[in-house]
Parts: structure tokens; C-alpha cells; sequence
């Protein structure tokens, strides 16, 4: 386009001048306190919160993480088939417990108080720290179930044994943090996933009649059931979050 | 804390969101990134020196003001031009307003004013200057700045029809003016 090549070269004659150096470092140290003064937002995405929480997470707790999958890959290995799962059945819901420590970290060592003040509170930094660990778990049980089904090749044991009890006790622990934000909300937790290991301790003894009994009700009916309700806590967890994402830090 | 050197890189969304997250010296990256382009656009705006810096002291404050419920940061950059086009508004309406009480003036076009003003200026910036203030706007968006002109309608909340209008006419008169200065023919 000519004209428009002739009106940039034109302009081009007309250069506007460096704004003045010390003008320009006085605004720059009158925008740094400025800025000061801007609240400070909580939102910040999950991945990066779950990231910097990861830091924070004492070394003892992965290496208990890392023993269980281990445990569990072992077992698969020389037991096989239904020995296996329903053992890791019983432990399924006490995974959370590895991290046990760390959830009650802020009761034991009366952090509570202070991290209620902090940017995000004990019930918020408990709730990464369990997704952080529902997500290793989850990496485990995938790997686990995938070795029993090899051996066994029966899935309706890995559904039920495994995979229902992963999703419901994740989706109680998450109904439960939202539900009760109190200090004492981590002993309850620990206390949840106790009560619930023991009922799949008790579901292992009478085996046969559990099987037939979910058979009847339809395997994809429980397991979606199952998935469901985890997805609702889910949701509920992550609408809760964006609400107090807008609310601004120390004026709520 | 940590260093800023590394955030130089950043895009603008991304440093938004960091001084929201209360990482204050993610600010001092996008200061710099901005502040000469933002004092040039002024400069163009008002062909004066001490009224540029003025207008990009406004700009940044109202920009540090608005931040917190700023929520487009792909646009971050068009949003501080927004901000920067209004404060040289403000400037020329403060002005207008100061001449006014003071008799030196009676209420004057931009258009006028500008060209007082620019008596001493070179060629291209008189030309620039006789231009209306709209007109010039989207000149110097165009030209100086490389935006398009649907993110310059968009920028100055104004139709796309509108803008090229602005765009057509205010080109008309600086050819005009190029021509009679054998510029780039």
C-alpha cells in the first residue's frame, strides 16, 4: 500500500524523545510503593498451589507413600488374585493415614492459630496436602490394580475392592474437610479413614455375599455411584474455592 | 526473594497474576516493559515533553489502582493504552479548564491548541498535531505503536467503521502534508 508506506515514512521523521531518566526512576520508586498497597488475592491455580505445597511436605512422608506402592506391587506379585486385593481392600482407605502426619501437624505442634491467619488456613493447606497424596495413591492403585488384573483378570474384584473404596473414602475425607474447616477437622479424617478400613476389613470375611450381592445391583451402577459421589465433592470443593479465591487476603 | 531476572520472559498475563498473588516485584518487569512506549504515545499525543511524563505518571497509577479488579490480562497491553489515552483526556480537559479561569484563553480546540503549541516543532510533528485529536489517536496507534485496527476500535471503545473513518481522514491530511514536503514519494 503506497500511501500508507508514504504516511509511515513520513512519520517516521518525527521520533518521540527517551522519557528523562530521573523522571523516569522517580515514578518507578513511587509505583513501588504504590503497588504496596494492593490486596493480595488468594487465587491461585491448583497445579501451583499443590506445587509449592509439595515443598513443604516432610521426606519421611513420601518415602511411607513409596513403601506402600511397593508393598502393594510386591504383594500382587507373590500372592495374586484375590488375597491381594482384598488385602489392599483393607488398606485402601487408610492410605490417607501416610499422610496422617502431616495433616496433624497443625494440632500437634499448635500451628493452627497461626495458619489461620496465613494467606491460606489449616483446613486449605490440608486439603492440597490430601490431594497431593490422593494423587499418588491414585498413581499406586492404577499401578497395583493393573498387576492384578493381569494375574487374575477378574475387574469386577479390582472395581469393588480397590477402586470404589479409593473414590468413596476421597470423597468422604473431601466432604469432610469442607464440612467440619475446624482444627480438629485432621483427627477427624484420620479417624474416618480408620472407621472405614475396618468396615472393609469386616466386608473381606464375608466376601462371597458381598460379590453376589454388588453382581445383583450391577457392577457399572456401583462403580459409577462411586464416582459420582467422588465427582460431587469435587465439585463442591472446587466451587467453594473459587468463591474464596475472590475474597481478598486478611479482609474477610 | 526472588529474583526478577528470570521473569523478563513472562508474559503480561502471567505477571498480572503474580502481582495479584502478592509478588510485588513482578510490577517492576512490567513497568519497564511498558513505560518508554507509554511515555512515546503521550509525547505523540500531546507534543510536549513534561505533559508526556505527566500523562504516563497517571497512567501507571491508575493501572496499579485498577489492577486488583483487572481481569482481561490478555489484553493487558491494550488495557494500559486505554488507560494511558484517557489520562492525555484528562490532561487536555485540565488544561482547557486551567486556561480558561485564567483568561490566557478562551475555550480552545485541542486541534487549535495543539498547533499553538507546536510552532516551534519540526515539519511532521505540526502536521501530526493539526490533526484532530481523534484522528491523531488512531494515527499514532497505527503507526507508532503497530496495533491493528480492530484492536484500536476495540482499544478506544469505538465502532470499526469509526476507526477507519479516523484512520482515512487523519491519513488524507498527512499526505497532504507529506506531499507538500516531498516525503516518501
Amino acid at each position: 500500500m503506497r500511501n500508507g508506506k508514504a504516511v509511515r515514512f513520513f512519520l517516521a521523521e518525527n521520533r518521540a524523545p527517551a522519557p528523562d531518566a530521573g523522571k523516569k526512576r522517580a515514578d518507578m520508586d513511587l509505583f513501588r510503593e504504590q503497588v504496596l498497597h494492593l490486596p493480595v488475592c488468594r487465587k491461585k491455580k491448583i497445579p501451583v498451589r499443590m506445587w509449592e505445597t509439595a515443598a513443604f511436605i516432610h521426606p519421611v512422608s513420601w518415602v511411607l507413600q513409596m513403601l506402600f506402592l511397593l508393598c502393594g506391587i510386591y504383594w500382587a506379585k507373590w500372592y495374586g488374585g484375590k488375597t491381594a486385593v482384598t488385602g489392599i481392600a483393607a488398606i485402601v482407605p487408610l492410605f490417607t493415614a501416610v499422610g496422617g502426619y502431616e495433616l496433624s501437624k497443625a494440632v500437634f505442634y499448635q500451628m493452627w492459630e497461626l495458619e489461620k491467619s496465613c494467606r491460606y488456613d489449616t483446613r486449605s493447606v490440608a486439603e492440597m496436602k490430601l490431594l497431593l497424596f490422593g494423587m499418588c495413591d491414585l498413581a499406586a492403585l492404577t499401578v497395583f490394580s493393573l498387576l492384578v488384573y493381569g494375574e487374575s483378570g477378574d475387574f469386577l474384584q479390582v472395581c469393588f475392592l480397590v477402586l470404589m473404596p479409593f473414590n468413596v473414602s476421597s470423597g468422604v475425607y473431601l466432604f469432610l474437610l469442607e464440612q467440619f474447616p475446624a482444627r480438629n477437622g485432621n483427627v477427624l479424617l484420620i479417624g474416618a479413614g480408620g472407621m472405614m478400613s475396618a468396615v472393609q476389613i469386616l466386608f473381606r470375611q464375608d466376601w462371597e455375599r458381598l460379590t453376589a450381592a454388588l453382581e445383583t445391583a450391577g457392577t457399572g451402577l456401583v462403580l459409577a455411584a462411586s464416582l459420582l459421589f467422588l465427582a460431587g465433592m469435587i465439585v463442591r470443593y472446587c466451587r467453594e474455592r473459587e468463591r474464596e479465591d475472590r475474597i481478598l487476603w486478611n479482609l474477610d | 526473594m526472588v529474583g526478577t531476572s528470570g521473569w523478563a520472559g513472562l508474559s503480561d498475563k502471567r505477571l498480572v497474576e503474580k502481582i495479584k498473588q502478592g509478588e510485588r516485584d513482578a510490577w517492576e518487569v512490567l513497568a519497564r516493559r511498558y513505560y518508554d512506549e507509554i511515555f512515546r504515545y503521550c509525547w505523540y499525543r500531546t507534543g510536549n515533553e513534561t505533559a508526556a511524563a505527566d500523562c504516563t505518571q497517571d497512567t501507571f497509577l491508575h493501572v496499579i489502582q485498577g489492577l486488583a479488579g483487572y481481569v482481561d490480562a490478555d489484553k493487558f497491553r491494550a488495557w494500559v493504552f486505554r488507560i494511558a489515552s484517557n489520562a492525555c483526556v484528562d490532561y487536555f480537559r485540565k488544561e482547557k479548564e486551567v486556561c480558561a479561569e485564567e483568561g490566557v484563553w478562551t475555550v480552545q480546540g485541542t486541534e487549535d491548541r495543539a498547533l499553538g503549541r507546536a510552532e516551534d516543532a519540526c515539519y511532521v510533528e505540526k502536521a501530526l498535531l493539526a490533526l484532530t485529536d481523534a484522528q491523531r489517536e488512531v494515527v499514532i496507534l497505527k503507526y507508532y505503536h503497530g496495533f491493528k485496527i480492530r484492536e484500536i476500535a476495540q482499544l478506544l471503545g469505538i465502532s470499526l467503521p469509526a476507526a477507519k473513518a479516523r484512520l482515512k481522514h487523519g491519513m488524507d491530511r498527512l499526505k497532504a502534508a507529506a506531499g507538500g514536503e516531498t516525503y516518501g514519494t
